[in-house]
């Protein structure tokens, strides 16, 4: 924890090359995502809703609640970090926090199958809203990615972790601004 | 805290687990054949709409992946022959459907949008 709130800035030996790896898997991560998306045709349809009236509404509100969980876990890395009061984090907040993120990870999956297998990748940078959000996507889980490989690792740079979980959560706000909001804009709210 | 402890030792392990399933997912499971169109009637369109349009504009057509049609196809395109031929042959991420529909299937859900949504 010392070395995250005072990170050094230079790479020990053998700390760039873990940091390398991690980032060579997340670019795997993301790519292979954004072909298949983009060479796999589209189902046009859902596997289930899960009791919503629509696929969309089912993937607006589990974004959503993606997004709470990401919220929730910001804060709480926060609060470990010393970043929310002088007050220490108590004990029970790390493995919260490690809940917070795995249960986003777990809600985002039923989401992202539905736009690779029944939508597919936008390409087309013309369609602005679903290009970015495909661009988000894929590189959403690249960048989660990294980030389990870096709270795995104990040879990564101590300012990974949070450098890392920014990023994180800045693309699943763009994700979520180019979906669930886009969606809830057009068509009211809650649209369950 | 050994509870909780054991809970995201519980959840990672689901977690690891329905990543799986997703990967398996994406490469083996195959779309449904739509389900069966009225072949006349009034239904028809709107059996359509559920079963071809509504996983992109939306189950009440207020948008989603594709753009909202309910109260605005029709000042969109103000002749519904522009409407069709969008349907027919595709336009941009939207798909054609005139090997899927008849032209009358697609007239019917044509028609459908814009005075049913």
């Amino acid at each position: 924890m010392a070395s995250a709130t005072a990170p050094d800035a230079k790479l020990a030996p053998g700390e760039n090359v873990t940091l390398l790896a991690a980032a060579a898997a997340g670019a795997a991560v993301s790519v292979a995502l954004g072909v298949y998306g983009r060479h796999h045709t589209p189902a046009g349809q859902a596997l289930f809703t899960l009791g919503f009236s629509g696929t969309i509404n089912m993937k607006a509100w589990l974004a959503s609640i993606v997004l709470v969980f990401a919220i929730v876990q910001v804060l709480l890395a926060l609060w470990m970090y010393g970043k929310l009061g002088r007050r220490a984090a108590p004990p029970w907040v790390g493995p919260t926090h490690r809940l917070a993120g795995t249960l986003a990870f777990l809600v985002s999956l039923p989401v992202a199958y539905h736009c690779l297998w029944s939508l597919g990748f936008e390409a087309h940078p013309d369609h602005a809203r679903r290009f970015w959000h495909s661009l988000f996507g894929c590189a959403f889980y690249g960048a989660f990615t990294i980030k389990v490989l870096a709270v795995r690792s104990r040879r990564m740079p101590g300012w990974t972790l949070p450098v890392v979980g920014g990023l994180v959560f800045a693309l699943l706000v763009g994700l979520w601004l180019t979906s669930a909001l886009w969606f809830f804009n057009n068509s009211g709210f809650p649209s369950f | 805290m050994n509870t909780l402890n054991r809970v995201v030792r519980f959840v990672q392990v689901v977690a690891a687990v329905a990543t799986a399933a997703f990967v398996i997912l994406l490469f083996t499971n195959a779309p449904q054949k739509p389900a069966a169109i009225p072949g006349s009637g009034p239904e028809t369109g709107q059996a359509i709409f559920a079963t071809r349009c509504a996983s992109c504009h939306g189950a009440d057509g207020g948008g989603g992946y594709g753009p909202a049609l309910a109260g605005v196809v029709a000042h969109r395109f103000p002749n519904p022959a522009d409407q069709i031929a969008v349907v027919a042959n595709g336009r941009g991420a939207m798909p054609s459907f005139k090997d899927s529909l008849t032209p009358a299937q697609i007239a019917a859900v044509v028609e459908y949008t814009r005075t049913q949504l």
